[in-house]
């Protein structure tokens, strides 16, 4: 390879793209050219520069979209082939397709002449396969059997739902609130969650929930509020093993951003080693250079030998 | 030695099984079957294929078009139009290459016709209102330093030029191998061109990059 050749294979090379029989030949010759060396440091940190503009959708974002979809399709005529499974959708257990089964259940209800034998509901086609009633109970229909009698048979699933106000010390909220935090399918109340739990961070049980939503919120924006909740106990050696994980193992940039910053708060001689191991991984090049310049910082080597 | 740029890990693979995104992650899930039945009238599993990809479809569809309107929009009608096409899916293709071109076909066409009505908006949604990119950039990077904060706001401002400068095929390939992590042989199959093709439009996107940003960084 010549210097055209290399500064033509640039990019190619830092984005693991050139063929392998190219890749020695354009190490063999930026290590001989200090002038290409220079050329693909400038490239390294054009393309670190350009990490910074990516952008993370909030998550209220994914809510709405989400919620903006289910009305779509349920609005939308009926697919040819997905009739079949009329009566799957009826008994529907989630959100998005309780909405497509509502207008099809309320139908199919009317021809089982369902009305006139059990519910008296002044227009049909306005009763949903779930609804709520008054006392806070939401039925739900999960099974619909048509009898030769004529008759319907069902299995109906009430939920009692009620509003809770209380702080965030009582113990009863506490736990409702980890359980949010670990289990909502909402991205939106496990956030909120985290953020009020952030207060009681110097309870052991809110550290090991903070620590799971670290290690397994598949949300980067939640696991960032964690790491945010978990600063002041940066030194403590749980939290610094979930750090290192956090380094090593998480996709999003940020996160391993912030999981460095913390780390460097204690200069450990394990740290040597995660950051050493993160390097030989590290795709990021504004990680990398935050990893870098910590074990430059600590007089270490960035390679293992 | 030199550092070699490694690919960043772009959940779900095509070739390996899916990775749930809505489940715990590094639950395997057998995406295949989940199609069947979901091509069969499931409700839970094609709810659970939407779940699994539409966090990197908002992803991919935000940062191309730096609209939160414009990548909602982008959002429904793909899903929409899984919706109404899964059953003419034959696994030819992994599905998520399959998405990806929905994806990616429209968010072409929303570029080609922003680039004619040449209306580049790179306004962000945040918890205090749209605000632009720039300002959204870590604090710490140019902390009490203003004379930083300028040069991160001038080169910010030369980023998003040239980007939206770049040809809609430059700008989507870019994207896909730079902020998504694709394989270029991946992305040819998805925008529906050959991997030397896809390389090239790499090349050329990076080439016009450093022109703008080279005296800058």
């Amino acid at each position: 390879m010549n210097c055209d050749s290399v500064s033509k294979s640039l990019s190619l090379f830092l984005y693991g793209e050139l063929p392998l029989e190219e890749e020695q030949e354009f190490q063999d010759h930026l290590e001989a050219c200090p002038a290409c060396r220079k050329a693909f440091e400038a490239e390294k940190a054009m393309l670190a520069a350009l990490d910074s503009r990516e952008l993370e959708p909030p998550p209220e974002l994914l809510v709405r979209c989400r919620t903006a979809l289910e009305a779509a399709i349920a609005a939308a005529p009926p697919r040819s082939g997905w009739l079949p499974a009329l009566r799957s959708l009826i008994g529907g257990g989630s959100r998005l397709w309780a909405a497509v089964a509502r207008p099809a259940a309320a139908v199919a209800l009317v021809a089982l002449g369902f009305f006139g034998a059990r519910w008296s509901a002044p227009t049909p086609a306005a009763v949903p396969a779930a609804q709520n009633s008054p006392e806070g109970f939401v039925t739900r229909i999960r099974y619909l059997q048509p009898e030769p009698s004529g008759e319907v048979r069902m299995m109906v699933e009430e939920t009692r739902q009620r509003y809770l106000t209380g702080s965030p010390q009582d113990e009863r909220i506490q736990q409702l609130l980890l359980t949010a935090a670990r289990e909502s399918s909402d991205p939106g109340v496990r956030a909120d969650s985290v953020d009020i739990l952030t207060q009681r961070a110097a309870s052991d049980q809110v550290r090991d929930a903070l620590l799971y939503t670290l290690g397994n919120d598949t949300n980067p924006g939640i696991r960032l509020r964690a790491l945010d909740a978990l600063k002041p106990y940066a030194a403590d050696p749980e939290v610094r093993r979930a750090l290192a994980r956090a380094l090593l193992t998480d996709d999003n940039p940020g996160v391993r951003t912030q999981a460095i910053d913390l780390l460097v708060q204690n200069r450990t001689d394990e740290l040597v080693g995660v950051l050493q191991q993160c390097l030989q991984h590290e795709s990021n090049g504004y990680v990398r250079l935050r990893s870098e310049r910590a074990l430059k910082d600590m007089k270490a080597s960035a390679g293992t030998f | 030695m030199v550092d070699s740029g490694t690919e960043r890990v772009a959940t779900p693979e095509v070739n390996g099984d899916a990775t749930s995104a809505a489940g715990a992650p590094g639950m395997a899930v057998d995406e295949a079957a989940l199609i069947r039945a979901a091509q069969q009238g499931d409700k839970t599993a094609f709810e659970q294929l939407v779940r699994m990809y539409d966090r990197q479809v908002l992803r991919l569809a935000m940062n191309l078009l730096r609209s939160p309107e414009d990548a909602s929009d982008i959002y429904q009608e793909a899903f929409l139009r899984v919706y109404r096409n899964l059953h003419l899916f034959r696994f030819d293709c992994s599905f998520h290459t399959w998405l990806y071109r929905i994806v990616t076909n429209l968010c072409l066409d929303h570029l080609r016709r922003r680039k004619v009505r040449r209306e580049e908006s790179s306004r962000v949604e945040t918890g205090e209102g749209v605000r632009d990119r720039m300002d959204t950039l870590p604090e710490e990077r140019a902390a009490g330093n203003p004379q930083r904060q300028l040069l991160n706001r001038e080169l910010s401002r030369r980023i998003e030029a040239v980007l939206a400068d770049l040809t809609a095929k430059e700008r989507m390939v870019f994207e896909l191998r730079h902020y998504q992590g694709l394989r270029l042989r991946r992305i040819g199959e998805i925008v529906g061109t050959s991997e030397e093709a896809a390389k090239t439009c790499l090349f050329r996107a990076t080439q016009k990059l450093r022109v703008a940003l080279g005296d800058f960084i």
